[in-house]
């Protein structure tokens, strides 16, 4: 018998607890400022300060009376709401194109659809500045819209491409082959079939749209200002204690929505690049 | 406020009629293309021509305030790629962009590795543990590093409290905050990335190497090392693409010494209201990510190949 | 549901049909005539053209020349919807949203039919299909034969004009496969339907239909039924697609009549019976049916169509035995199933003659 095989038993596999241990820091990384943040948030005093010198919900409060800050709020939902609109039908009819067959020039739509996500956020924002200004629609919620949807319908894009690898096509031949036209198999075979994929990218396309930062630094007024262009305006300049509260309602929106959206499409799907 | 915006694109797409000919063209060709037309067209008019008309008003004159004629400079361009301050800002961008990708693929690839093997629940909590940083805004995420890194913050409180030092680290407002940032932005990205090449190794493989004498190290080596080299360019070709274009991280975690391209194209663009100037960085940056972008594309071409997908 | 109008009428007329893929000629100018009432089976390997045929015949796929004519109209770029024509696919492509009612209600619901009316017909299809008291179940909790049926009973309840059925049985196991073939026959002789059955299955299309269609390559090989298939294959491709044969080339030595020699490549001659007086080539080679070939451990009296090889194996087949001889260069295949073929005891490089009679001689183009 070998009798370095009862000390191989013994001995610690080390590659695996390094790999268990690189995997707990980055992980701890990247979730770290969520925690905190969240934390901070019921601080009693200057925010600053870690640890929190006592619980409280005043700056949720403050939140909740200061004006600037709600409507900053609607605001954000008054351009996500449309961009989720937009960027579902367009990007779920693209995606259904996509997968249905392939074709010659699908490279090329993946290519044109895939593009504007691709590129930093910034230069989105700095040619739809540039093109309000040439057509007039500076300053404007539709074009904060244009440029959210732009950058959400990749997004829903790939999203639905994934939910759609469980469908099978073939159902939309037989139901024309029964009597039914292009625009009824739609709604009836093809929208009821893959209505969780739907209703996630909907989902996804509303946080995206909430949250996203760059392309609204360069297209808002203040008039039109969002929630992410207000806290940054708020760590650059006055800094707000109600910060804190804010991104932590925004956390657990963006948690609330993921939550759902794992219990319909399922954490493989979300995680699809 | 919300006006008629398609109605009011129309000027501007007159002045593009050889393109919009094309699509015209070929969409009447193939009737099962109609179906990507609210995408093409929303492509088409709030990018493509707008990334065009970026490139032609970098090549105006500017008068100032935000007013600029008709013209064909390169000044901008050269004053870009020439002048020192600026050789120097894009010095800086480059550097951290490539800190950024290198720590986040040697860091990022065993947890990829690691979460692509896992099964089960284990396998689901990781990847909803990466899943939560991607979807949750970037502000929300640079305020919580403020808490972290600031003067009386957490790591700070920390280690005065240890007795580990005497007086609070400077740790926010430096190139370091920036990188630390930049790697929270871009991890999640990486590591989806990253999983899913893993994923699409053939595990089948490894046992075939062991099976002809390969030890543990050789066939990971051999097998799983080579074959995610071409994802794994990917994932680093877009970290550095968007550690190079960001913008909220360095404005916020950086001092006014930390100037990236984004923040430059920005000033010029908001503050300075010099557009032709700033057009031109900002189309230097775009020209950056677009060459990027296709290196990756022939990347995952070849990627594809070795694992027939 | 019985269909007894004219019956010398031709349900489907294919005319020059032809469908290029890129490059690819998937089919090519193919005609044909289909009977009212008459069980056609497009057969053939992959990639031979029968189902982008049978979808053109249906509409999913447009011609790239040539027509289709549906009971003497053509059809050409009117849409599968308003076609008379209904398609069983390969894995079946029921809504998976919608029970098996309402999957067998759904061409009728189309047709806005009346609620009583779809209801008492969904009733009697599923009967006709044995599937009555799965109404509300969904496809998810079916079997593949029961998935397969409910498929039938969606295509049959709109009482279509012709029948078309994608390779229906390949999903299902053998003896599933076996018994609804059984069904499929029955059921359209009871209901007269024109049908158009795909299938790389030879068994399958010999079991079933009234007349086959060989495909190959994107053209048609031949058009008959299955006896003439079978015993009078016209080319090579047919006669080794359809059930096994042994090929020998040769020439034509001498002409008698309705009879040829032929010099066999491998040595030996062959006399073979002739099905008509057409002219035949120099070269040919004769194919001859391994189930056709007696076998002799000693030369036969009578020397004609006797030849000479060496037994290389013999494998026990259960009710036959299957030996595989070499004569010349080639191997040829014998299932004796009478004579000498019979006895045990064979071993291998003993010699064997093997007796073929003319009239199993098939003379084929080389």
């Amino acid at each position: 018998m070998d009798p370095s095989s009862a000390e191989t038993r013994q001995r610690i596999d080390w590659p695996a607890v390094a790999l268990t241990v690189v995997t707990v820091c980055v992980l701890t990384f990247i979730l770290a400022p969520i925690a905190i943040t969240m934390l901070v948030s019921f601080n009693k005093g200057s925010y600053i300060v870690f640890p929190p010198e006592g619980l409280s919900l005043r700056w949720y409060k403050a939140f909740f009376d200061d004006y600037w800050w709600i409507m900053v709020f609607k605001n954000s939902l008054l351009i996500a709401l449309p961009t989720m609109a937009v960027s579902t039908t367009v990007g779920v009819l693209a995606a259904l194109g996509y997968m249905k067959r392939t074709f010659r020039g699908r490279n090329v739509i993946n290519l044109i659809i895939m593009m504007p996500f691709l590129v930093p956020g910034i230069i989105i924002g700095i040619c739809l500045l540039m093109f309000a200004h040439r057509i007039g629609l500076s300053n404007t919620y539709a074009i904060v819209i244009a440029g959210h949807s732009l950058w959400a319908t990749p997004t829903v894009f790939l999203l639905v491409q994934a939910v759609l690898s469980g469908y099978d096509f073939e159902i939309e031949d037989a139901a024309r082959d029964l009597g039914a036209g292009p625009i009824k198999t739609f709604f009836l075979i093809t929208l009821p079939c893959i209505r969780t994929g739907v209703l996630t990218a909907m989902i996804f396309s509303f946080i995206t749209s909430f949250g996203e930062f760059s392309i609204a630094l360069f297209l808002t007024a203040p008039a039109t200002m969002t929630l992410p262009v207000q806290i940054w305006n708020s760590l650059k300049y006055e800094v707000s204690p109600i910060v804190s509260a804010v991104s932590t309602i925004m956390i657990v929106i963006t948690l609330a929505a993921i939550a759902v959206g794992a219990k319909f499409a399922g954490v493989k799907t979300l995680s699809e690049r | 406020m919300t006006g008629d915006v398609k109605g009011a694109a129309v000027p501007a797409v007159n002045h593009h009629p050889a393109l919009i000919m094309r699509v015209k063209q070929i969409f009447a060709a193939h009737k099962f293309l109609w179906i990507f037309l609210p995408a093409v067209l929303m492509a088409l008019i709030f990018f493509f021509i707008p990334i065009f008309s970026l490139l032609r008003i970098s090549f105006y004159e500017n008068v100032g305030m935000g007013v600029y004629q008709p013209a064909m400079r390169l000044d901008g361009y050269i004053k870009f790629l020439t002048d020192p301050f600026y050789l120097r800002v894009i010095f800086f961008t480059l550097k951290i962009a490539v800190l950024v990708t290198s720590i986040s693929l040697v860091a990022g690839y065993p947890v990829a590795y690691y979460v692509a093997r896992a099964e089960g629940a284990k396998k689901i909590i990781c990847l909803l543990l990466i899943i939560v940083p991607l979807w949750t805004n970037l502000i929300v995420r640079i305020y919580g590093w403020f808490v972290i890194l600031g003067q009386k913050g957490m790591l700070n409180t920390l280690l005065l409290n240890i007795g580990f030092i005497d007086q609070p680290l400077s740790m926010i407002f430096q190139p370091l905050s920036v990188v630390i940032g930049l790697l929270d932005m871009v991890f999640p990205w990486v590591l989806l990335i990253m999983i899913s090449v893993m994923e699409g190794i053939d595990w089948s493989l490894i046992e075939a190497a062991r099976d002809l004498g390969a030890s543990r190290f050789q066939s990971f080596y051999e097998v799983t090392f080579k074959l995610s080299i071409p994802g794994v360019a990917v994932g680093g070709l877009f970290a550095f693409v968007w550690s190079m274009g960001e913008y909220a991280v360095p404005s916020l975690l950086g001092s006014s010494a930390q100037r990236t391209i984004s923040i430059e194209v920005a000033d010029q663009i908001l503050t300075v209201l010099n557009w032709p100037f700033g057009a031109s960085i900002a189309f230097t940056l775009f020209m950056i990510s677009v060459s990027v972008l296709f290196i990756s594309n022939r990347l995952t071409q070849k990627s594809a190949d070795y694992m027939l997908r | 549901m019985d269909k007894r109008a004219c019956t010398t009428m031709n349900d489907v007329e294919l005319i020059g049909l032809t469908k290029r893929f890129k490059d690819t000629l998937a089919v090519d100018d193919v005609n044909l005539e289909i009977r009212h009432g008459e069980f056609l089976f497009l057969l053939g390997p992959s990639g031979c053209g029968k189902t982008t045929t049978l979808r053109m015949i249906g509409g999913l796929e447009a011609p790239s020349a040539g027509t289709v004519k549906i009971k003497g109209r053509a059809v050409n770029g009117v849409p599968p919807e308003k076609r008379d024509t209904a398609t069983v696919f390969q894995r079946w492509a029921l809504f998976p949203h919608k029970t098996v009612a309402e999957n067998v209600a759904f061409g009728l619901k189309m047709k806005k039919k009346p609620r009583q009316d779809i209801a008492r017909q969904v009733r009697e299809c599923l009967e006709m299909v044995d599937l009555t008291g799965l109404e509300k179940r969904y496809p998810a909790q079916l079997s593949g034969g029961q998935k397969q049926r409910v498929a039938l009973a969606r295509a049959l309840v709109v009482e279509p004009a012709v029948l078309l059925l994608d390779e229906p049985l390949s999903a299902l196991d053998l003896k599933l496969r076996q018994q609804m073939r059984f069904e499929i026959k029955r059921i359209q002789k009871d209901i007269n339907v024109t049908t158009v059955f795909v299938t790389h299955d030879q068994t399958e299309a010999l079991a079933m239909a009234d007349r086959i269609v060989v495909m190959h390559k994107g053209r048609i090989e031949q058009i008959g039924s299955p006896h003439e298939i079978y015993f009078n294959p016209v080319s090579r491709f047919t006669s080794d697609f359809i059930g096994e044969t042994n090929f020998f080339p040769g020439r034509l030595a001498a002409r008698e009549g309705d009879a040829v020699v032929v010099a066999l490549a491998d040595g030996g001659r062959l006399r073979a019976q002739l099905t008509d007086n057409a002219p035949c080539p120099t070269d040919v080679v004769v194919g001859v049916r391994p189930e056709q070939i007696i076998l002799h451990r000693h030369a036969p009296a009578a020397g004609e169509n006797v030849l000479r090889g060496k037994v290389l194996d013999v494998t026990f087949m259960g009710s036959t035995q299957r030996f595989h001889v070499a004569f010349g260069d080639r191997m040829i295949v014998v299932e004796d199933v009478g004579g000498a073929g019979r006895e045990s005891g064979w071993h291998s490089a003993e010699d064997v003659y093997l007796e073929i009679q003319p009239h199993a001689c098939l003379v084929l183009p080389a």
